[in-house]
């Protein structure tokens, strides 16, 4: 059973165990129609919030289950309080039900790395042993917290049942659509005056196969799911070909909200320290103890959401060339002529 | 039967020299091996551009334009070798030499390999011996 079948992920998750004829049979719930076309799938309009959702859980003898309705943007299901409502109560609902269901025996979360907060005390690597330096008081990054505690509590009543905790850095690639990729398609990106935060990410495709393994092998554990390496905040911009936009850190918040009523992008204010400060996991443990590899670094995942999104570039590596060129060349001109 | 020459290389015959005249006619003499008769010399790229060597610019435009569309490795912990090296550095090592002036002694105490901690006993608002270090 995987939870909010409507979103990207989810559906490349779908797709995936469908090509798996060992799975017999997948249930997506969610509250919408699942984007992606899913043929064996069978979807039910549920509302993990409501209790029902244990009689699904019950009744179609779910043995893995695959929390993804976590959503980190509240635009979407309108308001703050109606995103936490679906990721805390609709976790606790959802973990509730898990309890009385005896055929279960996994349970695959998809939690983030924003549970470990940002902040200027931060170390430079996260491992998965840390916790936030200054605990999330708001927005996405607490509600991770809380599910992944309420995670934690199912995983002590109920030992038998696997618990996999992946926390994911920053969803990147050519098709998928979050915060951070709108954030990039900006004409002028808005970044801190004075800051140039570390950033990482993993590829779309390595999140699924880290996901999808999750799945079908037995991994119980907290795993950070993050790329190899790293990119600061103004290279990510210059690579993405766009042209800084420097915000005092003062007007971060209000410039957000401008950002936000223009419709451009739904940028959380409570987002606004992993923009100053950055945010960098350690993915050692996913490598040795998970056995996965991501196979894109965190500049080829970019470099790939660049190639892919066709939104307008104002420098590019062909233009830079001929800029090059250009100067070069008039610099031998002038010298020439004065010989 | 006529025969159709190409304006280009009417002008251009593969034999003749490939300069232009001062008057700005394609030379008719005789090219030899290079494409140019003895009158022209081939044009040799300029070693200097005013005082600097013309492969030194042309090093900093590329790295100009490398630095302009962000294709630069950083390590895990944001440090970024090209931009000290290349921009960093020349300037702290100018101000060593030239206005510090720094002098060692004992360095020889100073391990080369393994961990080592260097402990500046200095006084003043700006900790400049950590640069100089």
């Amino acid at each position: 059973m995987i939870t909010g079948i409507s979103r990207h992920l989810a559906g490349k998750l779908a797709q995936r165990l469908e090509a798996d004829p060992e799975v017999e049979h997948i249930v997506g719930v969610g509250l919408n129609e699942p984007e992606m076309d899913l043929e064996r799938t069978e979807f039910v309009h549920a509302d993990i919030r409501n209790p029902l959702i244990a009689k699904i859980i019950q009744t179609s003898e779910v043995d893995t289950l695959v929390h993804l309705s976590i959503i980190s943007t509240p635009a979407r299901v309108g308001g703050r309080s109606a995103m936490k409502d679906v990721n805390v109560i609709g976790s606790l609902q959802l973990f509730a039900a898990c309890q009385k269901a005896p055929a279960l025996r996994k349970v695959v979360m998809k939690s983030s790395t924003a549970v470990y907060g940002a902040s200027p005390r931060d170390p430079a690597l996260f491992t998965e042993d840390m916790e936030a330096r200054e605990m999330p008081r708001h927005g996405y990054a607490k509600d991770s917290v809380e599910v992944e505690q309420y995670a934690r509590d199912f995983g002590r009543r109920r030992c038998e049942v696997d618990l996999t905790i992946l926390r994911f850095a920053n969803i990147i690639g050519s098709e998928i659509e979050t915060t951070l990729t709108r954030y990039f398609s900006l004409p002028a990106v808005p970044s801190p005056i004075g800051y140039d935060p570390r950033l990482q990410f993993i590829h779309e495709e390595d999140a699924e196969e880290v996901l999808y393994r999750a799945t079908r092998g037995d991994h119980p554990g907290i795993f950070n799911v993050a790329a190899d390496g790293v990119v600061l905040l103004s290279q990510a911009i210059r690579i993405c070909g766009k042209l800084p936009f420097k915000v005092p850190l003062p007007l971060a918040s209000p410039v957000a909200s401008v950002v936000r009523r223009l419709g451009l992008v739904d940028f959380p204010s409570d987002q606004i320290p992993f923009l100053v400060y950055g945010r960098v996991a350690d993915n050692s443990r996913l490598k040795s103890m998970f056995g996965v590899t991501p196979r894109r670094t965190t500049r080829q995942a970019l470099d790939e959401f660049v190639e892919g999104h066709r939104s307008r570039r104002f420098v590019t590596p062909q233009t830079a060339a001929e800029w090059e060129a250009e100067v070069y060349d008039f610099l031998l001109r002038t010298r020439r002529e004065r010989v | 039967m006529a025969q159709v020459i190409p304006i280009e290389r009417g002008r251009r015959e593969p034999d003749r020299c490939r300069a232009l005249t001062v008057s700005g006619r394609p030379c008719r003499n005789k090219a030899g091996a290079s494409g140019f008769c003895r009158v022209h010399q081939p044009p040799v790229a300029p070693e200097h551009i005013g005082p600097f060597q013309a492969e030194e610019v042309r090093d900093l435009l590329h790295f100009l334009s490398r630095r302009l569309t962000g294709d630069y490795w950083v390590d895990d912990f944001g440090f970024d070798p090209e931009l000290t090296e290349k921009v960093f550095l020349p300037v702290v090592q100018a101000a060593y030499r030239h206005y510090w002036r720094a002098e060692w002694l004992g360095l020889g105490n100073v391990p080369s390999k393994g961990p080592a901690l260097l402990v500046a006993n200095h006084a003043g608002t700006l900790p400049v011996d950590a640069v100089v270090m």
